[in-house]
């Protein structure tokens, strides 16, 4: 059996180095009462010391000082060069042989695997098809999110509206903090689109912004009852998310505070695990069921989604989903992030939105159903080109999540299962989440998305293209670099030249 | 037109650089922290009070009828043409007597020099008051008379 | 409108603001009695221990008259015909009003003292009275003080900074006995002591004897080139009481500063104020209340109405680099005291009911504001809590959070 050991003794240095500027330090103690992994110390005499090997890089202190007088460096390698043992898997391993468990991370999978966003390319126009100018002329990107086909004249079915095709993707509601969702809810209500609760309930203080909000009802079904699903735009079944596919969510214990305890009607500080399937879902069938049996109780007034990673078969998994009933597919690649997740799964698990996008789209085509359901895809989506890329693949709207997170502060360190994040996001202690002013976590939240939108519009209008519909799923616009036959074969696409 | 800095308790992390950057703003520092510290006497104007779980700036509150102007023996807390209650230091005679009368603890004699610390809105500057500028978390503000709080 | 002020200190200067502050056009005359203009007189012992650097003790300068457009005349005020609203002045000038203000301030008391005329015996109340000690400053080497109270004190402490033998003689049991506890001003008098001072408490001046010699009642004989008397003042409330306005131990007022005459006003130290401790009308000459009691009285002969929200005891001196403060009553009757102290630092909380009634804080200067303000507003913060404050250490951080609840919503009436 595992059990951790309890010395002192470290196997290896740390990964960061702290370095201080002695001769720019000013004591002033702004990194120690900052850093909430207690990197910083500073005694009575007023000497000033680091323990680097609790730095995780998220540059807080750094940004905070105001003499500029620390940075983060890698701590100097020191194993011999090995190609096959990376320091990385030298490290982990030492901390399984002192721990016993499994090793946690968080955020999305940082492996180098092949990006094949930064292997396509954009058209514009040049003499042929004159490009359009977003400046003088009407762009849209309005996009509606629901079930286009077997439409009967006069029959009202539910759509979303966006007024651009960018969406806040799934983060709970103990994952995060109440600012970081009070941020997003009101930058979604404000620029006219949605956000998502995750899978941790809607907290009271977010009531007026369920009218914005495609709640979430995942395994573990936190937070769900009927009040919750009433006040929504959209319900979303999540059947699994990019980043660990194939298990459920993971809040660990130290994160899980009496206000989450509360909305999502659970014990207070113990782990909660969501069932790897919905104990209820175990076959196609079952989740037609599912969605109908939400429909009924909605009315019939809401858009359903079902969202999945992106795995092997997504093809087929899609088709089925979409045969179930779903009004909204959501597909979430193996970039996508997460509060909490065991590190091998995060990592060697799922495939690339780029290719399941295009998969589902063209298997949807050949079905002769793509039009019954509209397609969201998610995972580590990092600017306004992935945006129009996914678009031009097939999607017809994005969710963006570690984004969003990055535009309120985000520095990637990948801790956030520790619940310290030093930036206010991924944390429900009092303490650090007040580090998140929600009005200023909104402005940013809006110029993140007006900024976006701006840039399609340009890129857009670069290809003479001035509505969004035009360039979804419009493979044409795109090309490969650096992609071999069966790469450009999958993703549907011509190579650069061609 | 009545002007002074609030705090707003709810978004202060009581990190201190409000008063750091105050230090810096004054005696001539002109911003330059490094300067300020690594040099001179920093003397922040207000000091930022941890009383856990709170903290907050305690800035002066520019009083409609101030105490501390009322009492000064030697006359040397004035308006200014803005209206911003400031110290006189050459005719400050250090009797603490403002120090007495301020019902919000805001003037108070600096632990390095013994010379009383005023908030003067960093009247001798340009654009806003600097711990308005620094404070990463938008926890200050600058009131102008007649808004809301 | 005319207005007029008799007097030019502290409360005339807050007057002629409140005056100002609704009505830009009325005349504003000031009868300056002792013709030095507008000085404070706390700054002579400043004046008196290093006269360049202290120089200039104007508490409002000629410009900020100018400024205000308010005409000084350097003249004593005689008589006030209140019928036909005239003042008659030394100088023989004749002073219409419409509304008069009477801040002439108090005046030191003289005790019946033999030998207390002699010319090297005097009060030390008037930059006029330091002026005549600094002139003779090099023909001083030994001094004796009569009073500890505040005035006493800084003569004292200037006359010592200029380098002479200070001997200080107090009646009471203790110094500074309208400001602190026996425990307080033994620990005061130490660090006076230490310093050089020769301090006798308990002790009379029975005979000043013409050789410079002071005897006490016990017999015991000082040697003096000066004495200063300080044993006290009084409201200067000679021009009231003879224009049969109605006079108590000062001018009766009531809460918009009139007298038994609505067109005549008074304000300052020679005016009767609510004392909110005692809640009873008293004398009390402390320049803070003068100010703001100039300024509404002012603000009020010009039409508007503002009451006086009364005001409490309290100090503030510095005496050989030691801060005293102190509010409240030092008459601690009844109740619970608690203290704390260390090293040069000592205060002394009076709690009553579960309220702070007095402190007296020595070198603790920090947290002396919200002291003060809790015991002019009563607020309503436990024995309890105070203790828990001293125990914490006496620190702005440590104020009972109570404290600034209700601050805040005492602001929510509109005081600031």
């Amino acid at each position: 059996m595992g059990a951790p050991l309890n010395t002192g003794f470290q196997m290896s240095t740390p990964v960061f180095k702290v370095d201080r500027d002695q001769d720019r330090c000013i004591q002033c103690g702004v990194c120690v009462s900052q850093c909430a992994n207690e990197v910083h110390h500073m005694d009575s005499d007023g000497w000033m010391w680091v323990e680097d090997e609790k730095c995780v890089a998220c540059q807080r202190c750094a940004v905070l000082c105001p003499t500029r007088a620390i940075s983060i460096t890698d701590y100097p390698v020191i194993f011999r060069d090995n190609s096959h043992w990376g320091s990385a898997s030298l490290r982990e391993i030492f901390r399984q042989a002192e721990s016993g468990g499994v090793l946690l991370t968080g955020m999305g999978n940082p492996r180098p695997y092949k990006n094949y966003f930064d292997h396509m390319l954009l058209n514009a126009s040049q003499v042929t098809n004159p490009s359009i100018d977003p400046l003088r002329e009407p762009m849209e990107l309005t996009t509606y999110l629901g079930n286009k086909g077997d439409l009967i004249c006069g029959e009202e079915k539910p759509f979303l509206k966006l007024k651009v095709p960018i969406m806040f993707s799934a983060m709970s509601f103990g994952s995060v903090s109440l600012n970081v969702q009070k941020s997003l809810s009101a930058a979604a209500r404000d620029m006219g689109t949605y956000w998502n609760t995750g899978e941790g309930g809607l907290h009271p203080d977010l009531k007026e912004f369920g009218s914005c909000a495609v709640v979430q009802v995942a395994s573990g079904r936190f937070g769900v009852h009927p009040g919750y699903l009433d006040n929504s735009a959209a319900i979303e079944i999540k059947i699994g998310q990019g980043a660990k596919p194939g298990i459920g969510g993971h809040l660990p214990g130290e994160k899980v505070s009496e206000e989450v305890s509360l909305t999502r009607m659970i014990p207070a500080w113990s782990d909660a695990i969501s069932p790897a399937p919905h104990h209820d879902i175990y076959s196609i069938e079952d989740l037609d069921q599912l969605i109908e049996t939400l429909k009924v109780a909605s009315r019939y007034s809401k858009p359903i989604a079902v969202k999945v990673a992106a795995v092997h078969n997504i093809g087929a998994i899609a088709s089925g989903i979409v045969r179930a009933g779903a009004d909204i597919v959501v597909i979430d690649g193996f970039r996508g992030s997460t509060g909490a997740a065991p590190m091998r799964i995060r990592d060697n698990v799922g495939i690339p939105i780029e290719i399941a996008l295009a998969q589902v789209d063209s298997r949807l085509r050949d079905e002769g159903i793509r039009q019954q359901a509209s397609l969201v895809a998610a995972g580590g989506i990092r600017s306004s080109a992935d945006v129009i890329k996914a678009i031009a693949l097939g999607a017809d709207a994005v969710y963006i999540a570690s984004a969003a997170l990055v535009a309120l502060g985000c520095h990637m360190c990948q801790m956030c299962f520790t619940g310290k994040c030093n930036w206010g996001l991924a944390t429900t202690n009092p303490e650090l989440s007040k580090r998140l002013n929600p009005e200023l976590g909104l402005q940013r939240a809006k110029n993140l998305l007006a900024a976006w939108g701006h840039e399609i519009q340009e890129m857009m209008g670069g290809m003479g293209i001035n509505a969004i519909d035009s360039l979804r799923g419009n493979r044409l616009m795109l090309r490969g670099i650096g992609l071999n036959p069966q790469e450009l074969d999958l993703l549907g696409i011509k190579s650069v030249g061609d | 037109m009545r002007m002074k800095v609030i705090s707003i308790p709810e978004y202060c992390l009581g990190c201190g650089l409000c008063e750091i950057y105050c230090a810096a703003q004054h005696d001539g520092f002109n911003g330059n922290v490094l300067k300020a510290y690594k040099t001179g006497q920093p003397d922040p104007r207000s000091s930022l009070i941890r009383s856990r779980p709170v903290s907050w700036f305690n800035t002066c509150m520019q009083c409609e009828e101030a105490p501390c102007l009322n009492a000064c023996i030697s006359g040397a807390i004035k308006r200014d043409r803005d209206g911003i209650i400031y110290i006189d230091e050459n005719r400050c005679v250090q009797c603490y007597t403002c120090v007495m009368v301020c019902p919000y603890g805001h003037a108070r004699p600096s632990s390095r020099s013994g010379r009383i610390m005023k908030c003067d809105l960093c009247r001798d500057s340009e654009g806003m008051p600097a711990c308005v500028k620094h404070c990463p978390n938008g926890a200050l503000k600058l009131w102008q008379g007649g808004e809301e709080q | 409108m005319k207005y007029v002020i008799i007097g030019s200190g502290i409360a005339a200067c807050g007057a002629v603001e409140g005056i100002r502050s609704t009505d830009l056009c009325g005349d504003i005359t000031i009868i300056d009695g002792e013709k030095r203009g507008a000085y404070t007189r706390p700054l002579i012992s400043y004046f008196l221990s290093d006269p360049d650097r202290y120089r200039d003790i104007d508490y409002r300068s000629l410009e900020f008259f100018g400024e205000q457009q308010v005409e000084i005349i350097p003249s004593r005020a005689k008589q006030i015909d209140r019928s036909d609203q005239i003042i008659s002045l030394d100088n023989g000038q004749q002073i219409e009003y419409d509304r008069l203000l009477i801040a002439t301030g108090s005046c030191p008391l003289s005790p019946p003292i033999p030998g207390a005329e002699q010319d090297w015996v005097s009060t030390f109340y008037t930059i006029e009275d330091a002026e005549l000690i600094v002139g003779q400053a090099a023909q001083i080497r030994e001094v004796v003080v009569i009073g500890s109270g505040l005035i006493g004190m800084k003569a004292a402490e200037a006359l010592h900074k200029r380098g002479m033998y200070v001997h200080m003689v107090e009646k009471e049991a203790h110094i500074l006995p309208r400001q602190l506890t026996p425990r307080t001003a033994e620990f005061l008098n130490e660090h006076l002591s230490s310093s050089g001072w020769d301090i006798i408490t308990g002790e009379e001046v029975t005979v000043i004897h013409p050789q410079h010699k002071v005897e006490l009642k016990s017999g015991r004989m000082l040697s003096a080139d000066l004495v200063i008397l300080a044993v006290g003042t009084r409201p200067a409330v000679e021009l009231a009481r003879q224009s049969e306005l109605d006079v108590r131990t000062g001018i009766v007022v009531d809460a918009y500063f009139q007298t038994s005459d609505p067109k005549i006003y008074a304000a300052g130290d020679v005016a009767e104020t609510l004392n909110l401790a005692s809640q009873q009308l008293e004398v009390m000459a402390l320049l803070p209340h003068a100010h703001r009691e100039g300024y509404l009285a002012g603000c009020n002969m010009a039409g508007q109405s503002k009451p006086d929200p009364g005001s409490i005891l309290m100090n503030s001196v510095r005496l050989l680099g030691w801060n005293i403060c102190s509010a409240g009553a030092a008459d601690y009757r009844g109740g619970e005291l608690l203290t704390w102290q260390y090293q040069e630092q000592l205060l002394e909380l009076k709690i009553r009911d579960n309220r702070l009634i007095g402190y007296i804080a020595i070198n603790v200067p920090e947290a002396a504001g919200p002291l003060t303000n809790s015991v002019s507003r009563k607020m309503a913060i436990s024995a309890a809590s105070w203790k828990e404050f001293l125990a914490d250490g006496p620190q702005l951080l440590n104020i009972p959070p109570v404290y600034w609840q209700e601050l805040r919503r005492a602001e929510a009436y509109g005081s600031n």
